[in-house]
């Protein structure tokens, strides 16, 4: 699952850098070249590439989570494994994530506590709740289905290394999605109890898939450096617009109804209305549609989330409870290969 | 959810010092018997032992394969990455260490086991693999002495399971999806939006 | 469901598959949060094994006395699941613990599939044939581990003999007579004693590896624990979690 769409990423197109090499290398990324590792990139892309595929990592393990809460409790054998490769696929894309990271020059060890201690971010969509077995369903069906659309796009990026991880990433996330597409049919097939569960499921989800993509881009997006240098090639308004032109009949085919709510500072619905903007545009093929609450995403975002501070617990405990085991796999014994 | 997940043991004060990331391997797949190794990731890990180990559990899980392919990083020796495919050139001879050839179809792609070749040294291997292998069709080489690779076919323990893995995989999904949306929308609709899911949305 | 509970070989299955459930079910929480993202994957794999493996055990009993295998596997009275005493011991989410007991249980499964493949049922062979190489690769694995761990330096070491202190009292359990409406007068079970032994002295000759050591004793054939239903609070604590959801809409599809 998850995304690299990082909305506060400090980009710096310093002049400090060879004004002849500079502009070389914006030709190649406007020409559709591949940057690769071992060529010439300014300071500031490298930092930007840097701070996406680690946002993107921080994301994938953090995105194991609130999952991971239901592998316990998943209701039959089949479900119980697909939930563990699931989530065993998310720490999978924050391991391979978190090397081509490591190639631009950051240690994974540091990456870790930096996580744990909060100076960097993960996706914000991990900061809500999961309180009933359709949250996983909705999760893997429209979190996993934005980051579809998401991950794509980040395949058409330009740099090498995070391109051809991303496709290896995304051949898994088809899994993802179908396996959610799978719970949520199955549960829309059941009992009134189970449709009831899945549509609480779909109005706390919703709003948290519209967001998914992050906040409108600035009016002169394509000429910043994260879409002029090609690290992000869709404007997030643009993604929004597809997920919800895909998503929003197939829930209404489902039986869903797509409502506009209010939420606690739990993440619970407290109330629920019909989308009244909701409709398609025939003639453009876009359905419109009511934004979610961007107020609550800044706030969320600077960590005053529902479950902000749970899942960094969770993090950090891992990480400090597994420290011995890494301290003593570098200790010593070990022979390392050596220098060619 | 379990009890660790709820009930946490909060450490104390700050976190005790960090270790260094151990070292780092790079691993191949080859998803049938005769097809080339492809690169499928990488990893850390202390040594060989466990990095064979983890490279099966992890890359060699993740699609079908039938053998992977392990090195440290520090012996691959690549050559400069082109922007046009590459020219071969006319380095030849047969002296030396065997090198395996690896080479990059297109920038952004993935590295794949060429074969290997003689040479006394990595620049030289890189110009006789260039010569061999180039054909206008690579990129970039890389260069690995045959020595540092390790290759797990499955004869000394298994790697792609034996037990039904279906439900790691999306095909495993497929039948299940169809019926039940056909008994929502008719066959032909669900069939448009299937493909369009595939073409057009993701 | 009471052909199957009072069935001698059915009810060995059950204990086997049941070991593998909880198991896989202890370890597949783990995902996510293991000491290092290579080995959180690598242990993950290994848990789906152990729930494949059960599964499969499920399915042929399922097919046996035509019961649905999500329905024995989630269904049963809490005194009917015949896990040991070993699998249900709560690992407290420390690492060493968890490799010592999957270690434990897995070189015991090893030797105990081996046998079970001995059965004449065809179909039983096949589904054994199909668990024991994977199950190699767990105690391969498991065991690299329990060295490796034990000969990094005194903190290490010191952690897994204090898991290893913790955790092989109870490891015996694992030869308990399983299934506590078999009638076993006929002696059923037999050959306790050359499967424990032949257990130990493997287990042994890791530990005497790895420089560290522990006792195992076969306890008496009365003594009753989890194979029989007599499980520690523990266990019904994960029970009622595992069922959680399916206890919400009983008989439903999820």
């Amino acid at each position: 699952m998850s995304g690299a769409s990082n909305p506060s990423q400090p980009m710096d197109p310093t002049g400090h850098e060879d004004p002849e090499k500079l502009a070389e290398f914006e030709q190649r990324i406007a020409d559709g070249v591949l940057i690769e590792a071992g060529d010439w990139m300014p300071d500031a892309y490298r930092m930007g590439m840097l701070g996406m595929a680690e946002h993107h990592a921080n994301s994938e393990i953090i995105g194991a989570l609130p999952e991971g809460e239901w592998i316990t409790r998943a209701p039959s054998m089949r479900r119980k494994l697909a939930l563990t490769a699931k989530v065993q696929d998310e720490v999978g894309h924050g391991q391979m994530l978190y090397r081509v990271s490591q190639e631009l020059g950051k240690s994974r060890d540091d990456m870790l506590r930096d996580l744990v201690t909060g100076k960097t971010k993960y996706h914000n969509c991990f900061n809500y709740p999961a309180p009933t077995w359709a949250d996983i369903a909705m999760i893997q069906w429209l979190i996993d289905g934005a980051a579809i659309m998401n991950q794509k796009t980040l395949a058409d990026g330009a740099y090498g290394p995070y391109v051809r991880t991303m496709n290896r990433i995304n051949m898994e996330e088809a899994f993802h999605f179908k396996s959610g597409e799978d719970m949520v049919l199955t549960l829309m097939s059941g009992t009134p109890g189970q449709k009831k569960m899945t549509q609480e499921a779909f109005d706390r989800w919703w709003p948290v898939s519209l967001m998914f993509f992050g906040p409108a881009d600035k009016p002169n997006a394509e000429s910043r450096p994260p879409m002029r240098w090609r690290m992000k090639v869709e404007r997030n308004d643009s993604l929004r617009q597809r997920f919800v032109n895909r998503f929003a009949p197939a829930a209404q085919d489902l039986g869903l109804t797509v409502n506009v709510v209010t939420k606690d500072d739990k993440g619970y619905v407290t109330s629920a209305t019909p989308d009244e903007a909701l409709m398609l545009d025939e003639a453009t093929g876009n359905w419109s549609f009511t934004q979610p609450d961007w107020d609550e995403f800044w706030r969320v975002i600077r960590g005053n989330g529902p479950c902000n501070q749970h899942r960094l617990s969770l993090r950090r405990f891992s990480y400090e409870q597994g420290g011995w085991v890494r301290r003593a796999i570098t200790s010593g014994t070990v022979s390392t290969p050596p220098a060619a | 959810m379990s009890k660790i997940r709820e009930q946490l043991i909060q450490h104390e004060g700050d976190l005790a010092p960090g270790t260094p990331d151990t070292e780092h391997w790079i691993v191949y797949t080859q998803k049938k018997p005769e097809a080339r190794f492809r690169w499928a990731g990488s990893l850390n890990a202390p040594d060989l032992e466990l990095a064979l180990q983890f490279s099966s559990e992890h890359y060699g899980l993740d699609e079908a394969c039938v053998a992977i392919l392990t090195h440290h990083a520090r012996f691959a020796h690549d050559g400069p990455c082109g922007f046009e495919p590459l020219e071969a050139g006319d380095s030849a001879g047969d002296d030396g260490t065997s090198w395996c050839v690896f080479g990059l179809p297109r920038r952004g792609g993935n590295l794949e086991l060429l074969g290997t070749i003689n040479a006394p040294d990595s620049t030289e291997a890189i110009a006789r693999g260039t010569t061999a292998y180039a054909n206008g069709r690579i990129v970039q080489f890389r260069v690995v002495p045959e020595e540092h690779i390790t290759i797990s076919d499955g004869r000394g323990g298994l790697i792609w399971r034996l037990h039904d893995m279906n439900y790691k995989f999306a095909k495993g999904y497929s039948k299940g999806v169809r019926e039940k949306w056909t008994r929502i929308r008719d066959a032909e609709t669900y069939e448009d939006y299937r493909k369009e899911d595939i073409h057009k949305h993701f | 469901m009471q052909d199957m509970l009072t069935n001698p070989t059915a009810s060995l299955i059950l204990a086997h598959a049941d070991d593998k459930l909880m198991l896989g079910h202890v370890q597949s929480d783990w995902t996510g949060l293991g000491p290092i993202l290579e080995e959180d994957i690598a242990s993950s794999a290994m848990a789906q094994d152990d729930l494949s493996h059960a599964l499969t055990l499920y399915e042929y009993l399922g097919n046996t006395y035509g019961l649905d295998p999500d329905v024995i596997a989630f269904e049963r009275d809490p005194a009917d699941y015949m896990c040991c005493d070993l699998t249900t011991q709560s690992d407290e989410f420390d690492w060493a613990n968890s490799v010592v007991k999957r270690w434990l249980m897995a070189a015991f499964t090893q030797i105990a599939i081996e046998r079970l493949s001995r059965h004449d049922d065809a179909d039983l062979v096949a589904r054994c044939g199909r668990i024991l190489p994977e199950q190699n690769l767990q105690v391969t694995h498991l065991e690299r581990w329990i060295k490796r761990l034990a000969q990094a330096g005194p903190e290490s070491q010191a952690r897994m003999q204090a898991a290893l202190d913790r955790i092989a009292p109870l490891a015996g359990m694992v030869l308990e007579i399983p299934g506590r409406l078999v009638n076993d007068d006929d002696g059923y079970y037999c050959g306790r004693e050359e499967i424990f032994k032949q257990w130990t002295d493997q287990l042994q000759i890791t530990l005497q590896d790895a420089g560290l050591a522990a006792t195992f004793t076969l306890p008496d054939r009365n003594v009753e624990g989890g194979r029989r239903g007599k499980h520690a609070d523990h266990f019904h604590e994960q029970l009622t979690e595992m069922t959680e959801v399916r206890r919400i809409e009983p008989g439903a599809a999820w």
